[in-house]
């Protein structure tokens, strides 16, 4: 089992299981989880989701999970 | 038929004037650094008596195009020693806009040192008035006082005790919609150009003036409706999109995330208490807190983004505004500060004694590593700012920027380009924004050329962060900018929705071409960007810069930044490689 670190940021906290909160959730997945899988188990619409980090990086859905992995999900984001 | 008005400190006159051929299709920086480059001999003094500060509207400035209340200050800057151009919303733009003033150029040096003066335009003309009651206080104090004198519907372009002490940080201030002293053209200490001019604060009653002249209106509106359309549409800015909800700070945990977001003095690449600084912490405080606190607040009339604050004390009252990422990242993360109420505390301070937040978060950082406090105490992070106001000794030193404080505290880790203080993001993690900090004109600068869009956020395309071949896109950026968006009127954030949706950049055209009478299509844009970046690059160039000032500090060669662990490994010939050196 792979354990992985993921953030919520932005309009999406409101899709955390406590909603609003910026607590990192500690989630447990199969070996074969992809992060893909990790959007379906947290219930984050897809269309709502455009940047996705693994480890400082973006990655695809495809990308498949490793034990340690911090994970940050963000909507549409800009400033400066 | 717009003007330029000359003023002259040493006899205090002014005068109108035609506006020559060559500057009538120009705005914004495109005309500050064209009378720059025409009018200021490149090797002069910066706070001498050949240096010029030009202030200047954009092209669509004072229409009812959206998003383009901005105003450009140009001359050569004492910070960098070479052409500046940095510019502010507000309220003074659209006000001297509709004055019928394309530019005022203010030049010379007053006979009597130690004395202001205020410059009063209206529409029957424009005087110097004293201004000794109005100097050697915080702008908290000083802009009520001259709302009390002129009224409540004036715009003022004004300096601070920094400014007025010659302090390289210095940056102009620009009152907001409700007359806060807060919305700052900070970079580039041209505060201290206006301040060694003893030009205390311009004064703007547009009352009666003649508007801004649209030669073919059709073309206008059309252009117009295109933008309005892409803004609206944009999730980033639209209204409760991104910047609208969350403000600039929304950028804080994105940053943070990709492992770039400069940390104690950029020493790391992510800040534990990034949270508690960012975006999301700032809207849910001003809803917790309600009273005066909100987000979605306009920093001029006609922005239809809104991504200012106000951001409220626990009881409710009013703190600060704004606490803009690059402001809460620079007094925040970058000294080890997690506060937001320590953050605002300090940029009160900035925007009372009239410095650029950034500069002076960057100086902090390099003063807390100094060992002049120890990072993370918000404390004697506030005194160091006092001392600053103050004008001690420390306080001068700490004025005239990182470099320095660098300088004088024999600190290796300077985050300079050119003199001038890094921004928000760490180039060692993002090698696009590293490439156009080295290379742009103005030293190290985001908004020459914002490739972070692209690089990070995943608008206007997608490159990979740490690929280091980024000559063609940084050059593409910097023309991009110096025409489109810095010349327009047009705040730079309308590029987040015009570079994904092409019938919004069609529409900023239309817009310029509708004002101007002109046929300009987006090529023409960027060929006048390329204009515009080659005139100031022939400025540095007769200043004394070559090559090697197209470079980042050494120590981002052999110092590894985590969590990547990467240093900055864009090869010399890539840089030079932007402007075909």
């Amino acid at each position: 089992m792979n354990k992985v670190e993921v953030r919520l940021y932005a309009s999406l906290r409101k899709y955390h299981p406590n909603p609003g909160s910026s607590e990192a959730l500690v989630i447990t997945l199969d070996n074969e989880a992809k992060l893909g899988d990790l959007l379906d188990k947290l219930k984050l619409p897809r269309q709502e989701v455009n940047l996705l980090m693994v480890n400082g990086n973006w990655q695809k859905e495809s990308y498949l999970l490793q034990d340690g992995d911090r994970i940050g999900f963000f909507p549409l984001i800009g400033g400066g | 038929m717009s003007k330029i008005l000359r003023v002259n400190m040493t006899d205090r006159t002014a005068k109108s004037e035609d506006v020559p051929e060559k500057y009538q299709l120009l705005g914004g920086r495109g005309l500050t650094s064209a009378i720059t480059c025409d009018e200021v001999p490149p090797t002069c003094h910066p706070l001498g008596p050949n240096n010029k500060v030009t202030f200047s509207t954009g092209i669509v400035t004072g229409t009812t195009a959206p998003t383009s209340g901005r105003i450009s200050i140009g001359g050569k800057s004492p910070l960098t020693g070479g052409i500046k151009e940095t510019n502010s919303g507000g309220m003074a733009g659209q006000k001297l806009a509709r004055l019928g003033i394309k530019a005022i150029i203010v030049e010379g040096l007053p006979k009597e040192k130690g004395k202001f003066w205020l410059l009063k335009v209206n529409k029957d003309g424009a005087q110097l008035l004293p201004a000794d009651e109005f100097a050697g206080k915080g702008l908290y104090e000083t802009y009520p006082k001259l709302f009390a004198k002129f009224g409540k519907n004036v715009g003022i372009i004004g300096t601070g005790v920094a400014g007025e002490r010659l302090m390289s940080m210095a940056g102009v201030c620009v009152n907001d919609p409700e007359n806060r002293p807060s919305r700052y053209a900070g970079r580039g200490g041209m505060g201290a150009v206006m301040g060694s001019k003893g030009l205390k604060a311009v004064i703007l009653d547009d009352t009666g003036g003649p508007g801004v002249p649209i030669a073919n209106q059709e073309v206008f509106d059309a252009g117009r409706k295109k933008l309005v359309a892409a803004l609206q549409e944009h999730a980033l800015t639209k209204p409760g999109g991104t910047l609208n909800t969350y403000g600039t700070a929304a950028l804080v945990n994105v940053i943070n995330e990709a492992g770039a977001f400069p940390t104690r003095n950029f020493s790391d690449g992510r800040f534990e208490g990034a949270n508690k600084i960012s975006g999301e912490t700032i809207n849910e405080t001003c809803k917790k807190r309600g009273g005066v606190g909100m987000t979605g607040h306009s920093c001029s009339p006609g922005c239809i983004i809104k991504c200012s604050n106000v951001y409220p004390k626990p009881d409710g009252t009013e703190l600060v505004s704004c606490q803009e990422y690059e402001s809460v990242w620079s007094l925040g993360a970058n000294c080890g500060i997690d506060s937001l109420e320590v953050t605002g505390e300090l940029i009160r301070l900035c925007n009372n004694y009239g410095v650029d937040t950034i500069e002076a978060g960057v100086t902090i950082g390099v003063a807390m590593e100094a060992g002049l406090a120890k990072f993370g105490d918000g404390k004697k992070a506030i005194e160091l700012m006092h001392e600053i106001g103050k004008g001690t000794p420390l306080g001068h030193i700490l004025g005239n920027g990182a470099a320095i404080t660098a300088g004088t505290f024999g600190v290796v880790r300077c985050p300079t380009v050119k003199g001038q203080g890094m921004p928000a993001y760490e180039p060692r993690a993002i090698k696009g924004i590293g490439i156009i900090y080295a290379t742009s004109t103005m030293g190290a600068d985001h908004t020459s050329g914002y490739t972070i869009a692209p690089e990070i956020l995943d608008v206007g395309g997608k490159v990979d962060k740490f690929i280091v071949e980024k000559a063609d896109l940084a050059r593409n950026f910097q023309y991009t900018t110096a025409y489109i968006f810095d010349s327009s009127g047009h705040c730079l954030f309308i590029s987040f929705a015009v570079l994904d949706i092409s019938s919004g950049l069609e529409g900023v055209v239309e817009e310029c071409n509708g004002v101007l009478g002109t046929n300009w299509t987006v090529d023409d844009m960027l060929r006048m960007g390329k204009e515009i970046v080659d005139r100031e690059r022939a400025f540095n160039e007769a200043a004394g810069f070559t090559k090697i000032h197209d470079r980042l500090p050494e120590f981002m060669k052999y110092e590894k930044l985590p969590p990547h662990n990467v240093v900055f490994d864009v090869p010399d010939t890539e840089l030079d490689k932007v402007h075909g050196r």
